[in-house]
């Protein structure tokens, strides 16, 4: 026979599992369901910016999924050039810092021929919002080597992509 | 006028005549510079995160009274922790619906308010004995804390970027102040981090300097 206290437990505990499985089911459903428009909304937005950067020169295509943690943080789409051309393309929008905080960057990426130094070539394409007269302050050197950073760093994201399929 | 004399009650009067500071609030002020700082200073992102942050608080609220009725208040801190999490991450996933690079903006910072102010507020107040007395004694704060919060983003906004933003399907929509132009001017520092430190800092100012002359105002009137 179960005494009172521990009946009292058992129903405590079960309502608390309960509500934590509540929770994790209702998260599960969340993230399935937002998921694509997570990937829709960012590409037009590398779209808008790639079309201020490079005026008709690139349409975003599929999104890329990026395995690693970064994924939270950024999004990567395959690119076509409107000139035809043997190289690949990729536009990657992610979180960047500066000295007025968070700001979302677009980088350009162009993969390389298998001989060259880097696998990846990537450069700034621009701010994913309008940074006003702010403008200065995101092209001061601690807003600039952020740029750079990120610059290295999505040459060893991409990097990390087991297979060319992939890409 | 009620909520205009708590908006001002940073300095409240005692019953000998002196003065002293409303401590409660200045620590509210304080733990709120995870919601403040590290946002970006645009009032379309302010806005958000202030939707987040009153969301947090009133769907906390109803979920304690729950927990009472559920009569499992041995449990109740840690449900509640969950709960805020739980919280977030929904908001954030609502976010990525309706403006995703919102969502990508914001990112970790939704989470830093989901441990800041709600926390002290919910978890660590005694709570009501009805759901009502608890809106009434925790939603003044939160109003007072997010009509200052949207000034500061506005602030922010118009002097340091020289633009007005606001969320809209799929997109944060940029307006040019007319007034504005692309060259720097010393406002433009309120845009950068520590511009947003000194702005916070002279909007405390005010709000003393205020609720100073209202407590003066009262006395010579009596």
């Amino acid at each position: 026979m179960l005494n009172k206290k521990l009946l009292h437990s058992l129903r405590n505990y079960g309502i608390f599992f309960g509500i934590v499985s509540g929770f994790v089911v209702l998260l599960i459903v969340a993230i399935l369901l937002v998921r694509s428009s997570w990937h829709t909304g960012l590409s037009s937005v590398v779209q808008n910016t790639l079309n201020e950067s490079y005026p008709d020169t690139y349409t975003v295509d599929k999104p890329i999924a990026i395995p690693s943690a970064f994924s939270t943080s950024m999004a990567a789409f395959s690119l076509i050039p409107s000139t035809e051309s043997p190289k690949a393309y990729y536009g990657i929008i992610l979180r960047a810092t500066s000295l007025a905080g968070a700001v979302p960057v677009v980088f350009l990426c162009e993969k390389n021929d298998a001989a060259a130094e880097s696998p990846f070539t990537v450069s700034f394409a621009g701010y994913a919002i309008p940074t006003g007269k702010a403008k200065n302050i995101f092209e001061k050197n601690i807003s600039i080597k952020s740029l750079q950073y990120w610059e290295k760093q999505i040459v060893t994201i991409l990097g990390t992509l087991k297979t060319e399929e992939a890409l | 006028m009620k909520f205009l004399s708590f908006f001002l009650a940073i300095e409240k009067e005692n019953r000998d005549g002196t003065i002293s500071h409303n401590s409660a609030l200045f620590f509210f002020f304080t733990a709120a510079l995870a919601i403040l700082i590290p946002t970006p200073g645009r009032l379309a992102f302010g806005f958000v995160m202030i939707i987040a942050f009153n969301l947090q608080i009133i769907i906390s609220i109803l979920f304690s009274r729950l927990l009472v009725l559920l009569k499992i208040e041995t449990l109740k801190d840690v449900l509640l922790l969950l709960e805020i999490v739980f919280t977030t991450i929904l908001f954030k996933q609502l976010l990525v619906l309706t403006c995703p690079i919102a969502a990508l903006t914001l990112g970790f910072v939704l989470y830093l308010s989901a441990f800041s102010t709600p926390l002290m507020d919910i978890l660590y107040k005694t709570p009501s004995t009805s759901l009502k007395a608890e809106f009434r004694a925790k939603m003044p704060n939160a109003i007072s804390f997010s009509v200052v919060a949207l000034i500061f983003f506005a602030l922010r906004d118009i002097l340091g970027y020289g633009t007005l933003t606001y969320i809209a399907h799929k997109e944060v929509v940029f307006v040019k102040l007319p007034y504005a132009n692309n060259e720097f001017s010393a406002f433009t520092f309120f845009a950068t981090i520590p511009g947003a430190f000194l702005l916070l800092a002279l909007i405390m100012a005010a709000y003393l300097f205020i609720s100073e002359q209202c407590i003066r105002i009262k006395r010579s009137r009596r």
